[in-house]
């Protein structure tokens, strides 16, 4: 282990004061402070006058707003965040000669990268526990509702999820930091990810799902084809860790939803209970729910950083 | 980073404690000749500052053998100087053993004890140049030149 608390200390120092760290801070500070505030202007007006449903505080989280809730913003931005600290992580050091220098001190060679992935998770960590409070304390004082303990439980395991989540992207750009030399492929390498796993992953599913179990005039109308196709339609979309985060946020951090499909079959007087009935879920339910899911977006962040150390523990560091 | 803080993160790298760093690092940056330009960022030093930085580095760690892999290569000839003499002093004072590799004859006969010749890859000859110079050209001339013995070695190596 030696080295490693020096190196974690110099990539946090480095992190901390570049304008690239300050410029996404401030961007994504922003936009949540007005998100927040739009969301907790509107729940103000809505529930002036009736009885405090359960759950207030967390539907600063979850209510769309004009725009968007905060849990779509972290969701969709944050790999953004993961993205830009890590892209260039090791191949400007390569570039710039000083990874040989780096190597040649005395120090195990998985310490640089321990420590450039540590430091990141940490930076990661700080600015979302940051960014959770200041946007609670907003929210405190403009509804004026008290989080109750189970909210709290469920903000701090959507902060886990959400720092793991950022993680995982900031270990693919570690990743193609290493595998490519030139900083812009890399950059762009990363970038491409997180537009194929934002945007045409539906697609993909879609097409697939049409493919496999096509919609055509006769099988519309049966509900079973329906069901199957969506089904497909999932499976294939759950490959993308957006899907698999959006997924588990959503659940944890709102208790009325009671699964993660979009799409439910339902009789009518089913329909009907279950209108009569809303009821919220235990936390541990909501876990129960989604727990493959959770499992699923932390294996996958370590299998990434794995792939990266083992492909960087492995390959020549020279000085040119 | 400025020079001041390379130094100090190496220092921490290599486990020396900053209450002993510290003062060194002053000393370093003071015999190298860098201590005007310590507070610049290292990013915009020259070559020849650099290498001086790297300088800096061995009087930091005071190891007891360093390799210096053409040192002066594309220097100009004031630095070339300052880092010769640094190497010498390095080496009578601090007893470091210096290990440089270098295609400038001239100046490693200048500033070397012993010398060894490599050709293609092995090393073909080691002793003073005193020594060489007996055995291959058969003088006994302290005015010999480095350049004549290792032409001599390199028409035999190459045979």
């Amino acid at each position: 282990m030696t080295g490693i608390g020096t190196i974690v200390k110099k990539e946090l120092a480095d992190h901390f004061s570049s304008y690239r760290f300050i410029i996404l801070f401030a961007l994504i500070a922003m936009v949540s402070l007005i998100t927040t505030y739009m969301v907790g202007i509107g729940l103000r007006e809505e529930l002036g006058g009736i009885v405090k449903p359960k759950f207030v505080f967390l539907m600063l989280f979850t209510s769309t707003g004009p725009l968007f809730s905060l849990v779509q913003f972290v969701g969709f931005f944050g790999p953004l965040i993961g993205l830009i600290l890590g892209f260039d992580a090791i191949n400007r050091e390569r570039s710039s000669g000083t990874l040989s220098k780096l190597a040649s001190q005395p120090i195990y060679r998985d310490s640089i990268i321990n420590g450039k992935f540590l430091s990141g998770v940490v930076t990661i960590a700080i600015m979302l526990i940051s960014i959770l409070l200041v946007v609670s304390g907003l929210g405190l004082t403009l509804i004026g509702v008290v989080p109750g303990v189970e909210e709290v439980w469920r903000i701090f395991i959507y902060l886990i999820i959400s720092i793991f989540y950022i993680s995982f992207w900031l270990g693919i750009s570690i990743l193609f930091s290493i595998l490519f030399r030139g900083i812009a492929t890399s950059a762009l390498a990363t970038l491409a990810m997180w537009i194929f796993f934002s945007f045409f992953i539906s697609m993909v599913a879609s097409v697939i799902a049409s493919s496999l179990i096509p919609l055509d005039r006769t099988t519309r109308e049966d509900p079973e084809m329906v069901m199957r196709h969506m089904r497909v339609q999932r499976i294939i979309s759950l490959i993308s860790p957006m899907q698999l985060y959006n997924d588990s946020a959503a659940i944890i951090i709102n208790p009325m939803r009671k699964t993660t499909r979009s799409f439910v079959l339902m009789g009518p007087l089913e329909e009907h209970l279950s209108e009569r009935f809303r009821r919220p879920l235990a936390l541990s339910q909501s876990i129960y729910i989604v727990i493959p899911h959770i499992i699923s977006l932390i294996a996958i962040t370590f299998i990434c950083f794995g792939v990266s150390y083992a492909v960087f523990m492995r390959q020549e560091i020279r000085s040119t | 980073m400025d020079a001041i803080e390379n130094l100090l993160f190496i220092a921490r790298l290599n486990n020396i404690p900053d209450s002993v760093s510290t003062p060194k690092i002053e000393e370093a940056l003071e015999s190298v000749g860098i201590k005007d330009e310590a507070e610049k960022k290292v990013g915009a030093y020259s070559r020849g500052m650099r290498q001086r930085l790297g300088m800096a580095e061995i009087h930091l760690k005071e190891p007891r053998i360093a390799f210096l892999d053409e040192p002066t290569l594309g220097l100009d000839p004031e630095g070339t100087i300052r880092i010769i003499d640094y190497i010498q002093s390095l080496s009578r004072d601090k007893n470091i053993t210096i290990l440089l590799s270098s295609h400038d004859l001239k100046q490693v006969q200048k500033i070397s004890d012993r010398i060894g010749i490599m050709i293609n890859g092995r090393m073909i000859a080691v002793g003073p140049i005193e020594e060489l110079a007996k055995e291959k050209l058969g003088v006994d001339d302290k005015e010999i030149s480095l350049d004549d013995v290792y032409m001599k070695f390199f028409q035999e190596g190459s045979l």
